[in-house]
């Protein structure tokens, strides 16, 4: 879980450092030892009980420690406990927010919460982010779009930063029906990923499935192309080259891409069923009865979250 | 900074959503809609609760005949019921038949009729069963389907039960039945009966969903799909259950709209059936009473990212003249509205190469349609779009009501023209059921819509008049009397040939006017029509003469 491990380091290394327990804490910590963390941290917290303590951070690595060890529910009661002592922490609010939103993408309390840490706390591009991505898939583009701007924006973002960053306003831009836009941003994450080592191929993929749903065919196979030479076992890769093959009608081809896709990695559920019905009509188009049967008993067999 | 693994996990899933491009022609579609000056009172009512009864958002019935062969369409709707009766318990809940006026106006004529219906009804196939000339009625419902026989003077009898097709299975009993469809797949004249049925549903023990706390219609995932459901015409007023027999009821779907047309031309019928959240299944008709569930091998079970869509309405007509019918689908946001272009043996996805699927991308389709509306000699695409829920604003953000999707054929590509087609096509409504035919016999394709808890939409074409048509009224003799299944080709005296054949299934739990319309551009006369038949003859008329219905019996 992303959401914990991005606060943990920058609590670690950023805020300041009280004295005693605090820092037993956060030695612990890092030294990966959370139980004992908690320990220490929970007996923070309780001894201080009627005094409150002065600062949001406690409040945090306990959370950060609960949910590593998978206790997801008390995490979320620590940082709401943080919350009642510290109405206005926009760190506590943001650890808040991710958690509840990657509990459940559409829990309107999570965008609550990420909203006021951006309004408290408008140099943080990470709450910005959080704050789009929730945006995203709560068809709230308009506020995804201008987050991501706006967070693009601050400095000191690294390289992978400003891809994850582009590659998100760039899907929102095209939510908004602002395909030059979208584009744009798009273009921008690729470049970036060209430039990254390692590679990462889902985000150029994303920018494959753009162009092929705004019908540039011929761009979208350059790109998967480029995949292809960078990562050449990326199965969404070929899955499309299978795909332009099978469009062109160069059945052989497809099949040989279709294979090679179903040998790559990275395929989800749905790719690989995708190849495997490619292989079904192409051995079909072939008159390999046996083989399209094959291929299209696999597909039945394997209907996933979709049964009859 | 450390934000790669989020956004990452977050990209897929949102789903990439593409804007509508504007169109480059400079003629436009043109719709009015005549519905609140045309004496129709009808409202669809669905009877909707806080509990969310998954029934409640799927009526979709309207159909487009001439009930009493006086040369203009009538139109027929379908209603719901009170719930939790599921009884039409007041008029309200009527199904309603208009006899069209020919001056725009209609007539309620269905006390006369008789056609009130009875029980929680979603659907109407139009058929002429008996080859007496009249056209019948059967309508789909969740407690209760009706065959009605026109008795030719005005009225209908419920026949259900004397001709066996009331939609009982022997396994499952009654079932939420959603389409139906009137075709002859044995090709013996005698038009037979599909009924699509949807998903297992019992009111005793309905599952309860909500978003935030907010209640919602299910997902079709948390109900058991069902098999569909074949009656054969004995000839004699009687059906008989050959689901088994023929394949079909082996198996199980989540049926939605169904289509017919002969994808391979081997002169069989074959069936597409859109499955709610369940891939596709297209039925190669074997010509032995059998049928293969080939949709997987030749490539319309899946969307192109190999997933199952929430199927909805279907149409399978020939787009690109070339003989071959194509596939076109609706489904919810973000599920795009495949595209399936026929190769002849197979299908190519062109949804995205199409330019459907940006403009389809953030819409929900129900009914849908291919028809030349501007009359150039190419078929368009027509969607009737809402919502699922009632309450997606509130849960999601999204209006309930939507516009509905007209969509321009360039000649490979679509054009989505919807808000340049005249402010009724902007109407936003939770749009259902369409059906599509020529009220006024001008040679224009008009369009029938029905929404939810809603007055219908009765939409007159005024699309560029200059252009010629023809429309063909088949009558068969050896063949269905409907002339159902006969495929026509034919060559303009300017343009491209082109080819359609005869079906009143069109779209979703409709049901459109049989009569074959063909646009002609600037073409004044028609050089040859073929019309092949199902009994197999084949028909050649020339030197046809442009914008009239013409009557053509079979030899």
């Amino acid at each position: 879980m992303i959401v914990c491990t991005l606060p943990l380091l920058v609590i670690l290394s950023q805020a300041p450092s009280p004295p005693g327990a605090l820092s037993t804490a956060r030695e612990q910590i890092r030294q990966g030892n959370c139980a004992a963390a908690i320990d220490t941290l929970t007996l923070l917290l309780h001894s201080s009980a009627k005094s409150r303590p002065e600062v949001a951070v406690p409040y945090q690595l306990l959370a950060v420690c609960y949910e590593r060890s998978g206790q997801l529910d008390r995490a979320i009661d620590t940082l709401r406990d943080g919350l009642r002592d510290h109405p206005a922490s926009p760190a506590l609010e943001r650890t808040l927010g991710e958690l509840l939103f990657h509990q459940d993408p559409s829990n309107p309390e999570a965008g609550q919460l990420l909203a006021s840490a951006v309004k408290t706390a408008p140099q943080d591009p990470e709450a910005r982010h959080y704050y789009a991505q929730w945006a995203a898939l709560n068809n709230r583009d308009e506020i995804c779009a201008s987050q991501e701007q706006a967070a693009i924006r601050l400095p000191g973002l690294n390289n992978l930063a400003l891809l994850q960053m582009y590659a998100l306003q760039g899907i929102c831009l095209n939510h908004l029906d602002k395909p030059a836009a979208a584009k744009s941003a798009l273009e921008k994450a690729f470049a970036i990923d060209l430039r990254q080592k390692p590679f990462d191929p889902a985000i150029a993929y994303q920018y494959v499935q753009f162009l092929m749903g705004r019908g540039q065919n011929e761009e979208a196979r350059e790109v998967v192309a480029e995949i292809l030479r960078r990562s050449p076992q990326f199965g969404p890769a070929h899955l499309e080259a299978a795909k332009s093959f099978d469009h062109d009608r160069q059945t052989e081809k497809a099949i040989q891409e279709a294979k090679a896709a179903l040998l790559g990695e990275g395929d989800d559920d749905a790719n690989i069923r995708a190849a495997h019905v490619l292989l079904a009509k192409n051995y079909f188009i072939l008159g390999k009865t046996a083989e399209a049967e094959a291929e299209q008993q696999w597909v039945e067999s394997h209907a996933g979250a979709s049964k009859p | 900074m450390c934000l790669v693994g989020s956004v990452a996990a977050m990209l897929p899933l949102v789903e990439i959503l593409q804007p509508v491009p504007a169109p480059q022609s400079g003629v436009h579609f043109s719709f009015r809609d005549i519905a609140p000056t045309s004496g129709v009172q009808f409202v669809l009512r669905n009877s909707a609760s806080p509990r969310k009864h998954q029934i409640e958002t799927m009526i979709s019935g309207v159909a487009l005949f001439d009930y009493n062969n006086d040369g203009l369409l009538d139109i027929f709707f379908v209603n719901g019921a009170a719930i939790p009766s599921l009884e039409k318990e007041d008029p309200s809940f009527y199904n309603r038949l208009y006899r069209n006026n020919g001056d725009g106006t209609f007539t309620d004529v269905t006390a006369q009729a008789g056609v009130a219906g009875v029980g929680y009804s979603m659907g109407v196939a139009v058929g002429d069963y008996d080859n007496d000339g009249f056209a019948d009625l059967y309508v789909t419902g969740v407690n209760h389907n009706q065959l009605l026989h026109n008795n030719g003077n005005g009225t209908f009898t419920d026949v259900t039960a004397q001709a066996g097709v009331s939609g009982v299975q022997p396994k499952y009993g009654k079932t939420w039945a959603m389409s139906a469809g009137w075709f002859d797949y044995n090709n013996d004249g005698k038009l037979d009966l599909l009924v699509i049925n949807y998903v297992n549903w019992d009111p005793r023990n309905e599952p309860v969903c909500s978003v935030n706390q907010i209640p919602t219609y299910c997902s079709p995932d948390k109900y058991q799909g069902l098999p569909n459901m074949l009656y054969r015409n004995d000839g004699d007023g009687t059906f008989t259950n050959v689901s088994e027999q023929s394949g079909l009821g082996a198996h199980l779907g989540k049926g939605m709209g169904v289509a017919f047309a002969d994808y391979d031309g081997d002169g069989y019928p074959d069936i597409f059936i859109a499955n709610d959240t369940f891939r596709n299944f297209l039925f190669h008709n074997n010509r032995n009473g059998t049928f293969s569930e080939v949709g997987i091998v030749v490539g319309v079970a899946y969307n192109q990212d190999g997933k199952s869509i929430a199927g909805m309405g279907a149409d399978f007509r020939d787009t690109g003249n070339d003989g071959h019918p194509d596939v076109f689908v609706t489904g919810m946001i973000h599920d795009t509205f495949p595209f399936y272009r026929n190769r002849g043996r197979f299908f190519e996805d062109v949804t995205s190469q199409s330019g459907i699927a940006r403009a389809s991308q953030r819409l929900t389709g129900w009914g849908n349609g291919i028809f030349d509306f501007d009359n150039d000699g190419y078929k368009d695409l027509f969607v009737a779009c809402g919502s699922i829920l009632d309450n997606s604003w509130e849960i999601d953000r999204l209006p309930a009501k939507l516009p509905n999707l007209l969509l321009r054929n360039t000649g490979g590509t679509f054009q989505d023209e919807s808000v340049l087609s005249g402010v009724a096509l902007r109407r936003a409504a939770m749009h259902r059921g369409v059906a599509f035919g020529d009220l006024n016999n001008d040679g224009r394709i008009d369009i029938v819509t029905v929404s939810l808890n809603d007055r219908p939409e009765i939409l007159l074409n005024e699309s560029t008049p200059s252009n010629h048509w023809l429309i063909l009224q088949l009558e068969g003799g050896k063949s269905n009397r409907d002339g159902i299944g006969a495929r026509i080709k034919i060559q303009p005296s300017i343009g491209p040939a082109q080819f359609n054949h005869v079906t009143s299934s069109v779209g979703l739990a409709s049901s459109s006017d049989r009569r074959v319309h063909f646009g002609l551009g600037r073409a004044n006369s028609v050089a040859t029509v073929e019309i092949d038949w199902p009994s197999g003859t084949h028909q050649v008329l020339h030197s046809v003469a442009s914008n009239q219905i013409l009557h053509v019996k079979e030899p």
